[in-house]
């Protein structure tokens, strides 16, 4: 037991305020504190997230509350079930407080692509939070709540966190199920954590990861599923081998890059080994993603039709820029005369990203680098460019494309926040946690 | 000079309103005149800015392990009798005389 639930409540819904960032699309108060005197109630109370109250990125399922995934065109849905990853936090004592704010169909980097305003960062409110988990990472830096349940497509929990200051954690594809998760790109995504802190994200990972018989992608994930939280404090910094891909600070901003070798320099301090290694096809990553996300996303949303899902006076005419700007490339990209020099050729750097991953990940635990190529920039500056908004996610989306693990952790900083990113070999979550925890610990910033 | 070969040598998609507005028809996406021509610059701009991922992948060794799943516009649609068969056959099968319901395979 972490604390009365009822009590956790009572705080969250003091904390939110008129809520003046923008965080939530949907707040169940009477919800939340029923299901809170149902945990203080029952056996739940023992359970390892009772007392903790959590915050649901608008793409996961709750049976009973609105689920927009941040579009008018399913304004007025309320899915008949609710997702595998949010009944598992709830059984495991956890009170869902509501729906946070993302961009529309996850298709954003910054958080200003909702159909219900943007998000607004809670360390300088002129500044983007980070997208497309944006309220889930402003709910958590905010301290309205202490865990936050996103999703990660191409860094969709690392860039609010990095931007934020908090930490995140994108698993191992299939590691968490994603039966629930209204889909944007369904082999690049999947539920993901954002918390406070590192064991935050242990906890989550212990309750909502492993098999579910609705994800048939689970089967690829190498992982049990359990034991996050476990050890988390034995990652001693003198037992960990670090590489640094060199091409991780390539074109970062310098403040960004000075911080993170900071870091870097610190842990090395402790006896942590660090090894500089290369993922050459990185330069590449950035646009093979963008071609699959494209290609994925324009399947996805051919269900939004006003028949089986969506609003149908609105129509496909009621979406976004950005996921019509998707819908059209990715049309372009799989079209019979484009595929082979888009959609295939894309495959094949999604295949060589991953043996470069195999490649420097041979010899060391883990590699470390900066989450985001800049600090959190300012509301509306990028909003015109979008190449410029993409180019926001070089540092992340490798990640989706190997499937690997990859987590974001504040470092010290003056002024805005700055993540350092922690990736490992697929399936070794736990390992990618410890190493997090040792930065954490290192940087004291909490 | 074909598209790919333009754009590697780092020249401009040549993406217009017209490809735009072709590209919107088949996505059954609504855009007016005005959206097609703001979207046409921005998916020039983008494409652009991808065209060295071509040249990239004729560099590398391996073919892709498993070859893509056939996409959406390369699956045939069948005929309207065809899916009223396939309707039939996967329907269970009623005795006439009783109304009773048999599962498929049961008589």
């Amino acid at each position: 037991m972490t604390g009365d639930p009822v009590e956790a409540v009572e705080r969250a819904l003091e904390a939110l305020g008129a809520d003046p960032w923008n965080a939530f699309l949907h707040v169940d108060a009477e919800g939340a504190r029923l299901r809170a005197r149902d945990v203080a109630r029952q056996a739940l109370s023992k359970a390892p997230l009772a007392g903790l109250v959590v915050s649901i990125k608008d793409n996961l399922a709750r049976a009973s509350m609105p689920m927009t995934c941040g579009s008018r065109h399913l304004a007025h849905y309320r899915p008949p079930y609710t997702a595998t990853c949010v009944a598992r936090l709830e059984a495991a004592g956890a009170v869902v407080l509501g729906k946070t704010n993302m961009d529309e169909f996850a298709a954003g980097s910054s958080g200003e692509n909702s159909a219900f305003g943007p998000t607004r960062n809670p360390r300088d409110l002129e500044r983007v939070p980070g997208g497309s988990s944006s309220g889930a990472g402003a709910s958590v830096a905010a301290g309205v709540v202490p865990l936050a349940l996103g999703s990660d497509t191409g860094g969709s929990v690392r860039a609010p966190a990095a931007f934020c200051g908090v930490a995140a954690l994108k698993p191992t594809y299939g590691l968490v199920s994603r039966h629930g998760l209204g889909d944007l790109a369904m082999s690049l995504e999947g539920p993901a954590p954002l918390a406070a802190d590192v064991r935050g994200l242990a906890l989550m990972l212990d309750a909502i990861a492993g098999p579910d018989p609705h994800d048939a992608a689970m089967a690829r994930a190498k992982s049990s599923g359990r034991g996050f939280a476990e050890g988390l404090d034995e990652a001693a910094p003198d037992a960990l081998r670090v590489g640094v891909p060199r091409e991780f600070f390539e074109g970062v901003a310098p403040d960004v890059a000075r911080l993170v070798r900071a870091a870097l320099g610190r842990l090395e301090a402790k006896g942590a080994t660090l090894v500089e290694v290369s993922l050459p096809s990185l330069r590449h990553a950035l646009s093979a993603y963008y071609v699959l996300n494209y290609a994925e996303l324009a399947s996805a949303m051919a269900r939004y039709d006003g028949v089986r899902y969506g609003d149908a006076e609105a129509g496909r005419a009621g979406f976004g820029a950005e996921v019509k700007r998707r819908i059209l490339l990715g049309t372009f990209v799989t079209s019979r005369e484009e595929r082979r020099l888009w959609y295939e050729a894309a495959l094949r750097a999604r295949a060589e990203v991953a043996r470069d991953y195999a490649r420097a990940l041979a010899d060391v635990d883990v590699l470390m680098g900066p989450t985001m190529p800049t600090r959190a920039f300012r509301l509306g500056e990028r909003a015109k460019d979008p190449a410029a908004m993409y180019a926001a996610d070089v540092l992340t989306v490798s990640a989706n494309l190997a499937g690997v693990p990859a987590g974001s952790v504040p470092v010290r900083a003056d002024g805005l926040p700055v993540g350092l990113q922690v990736l490992g070999r697929a399936g070794e979550d736990a390992l990618v946690l410890r190493a997090m925890r040792a930065v954490e610990a290192l940087e004291d910033i909490s | 000079m074909d598209k790919f070969h333009l754009l590697a040598s780092g020249g401009m998609s040549g993406l217009g309103p017209e490809d735009v507005q072709r590209l919107a028809r088949l996505a059954r996406l609504g855009l007016t005149p005005a959206e097609s021509a703001v979207l046409a610059v921005d998916l020039d701009a983008i494409v652009s800015s991808f065209s060295s991922l071509a040249a990239f992948a004729e560099t590398l060794p391996a073919a892709p392990e498993r070859a893509p799943a056939p996409l959406r516009e390369d699956i045939e649609r069948l005929a309207p009798s065809e899916v009223v068969e396939a309707i039939v056959r996967a329907a269970p099968r009623v005795d006439a005389s009783t109304g009773a319901v048999r599962a498929k395979g049961a008589l």
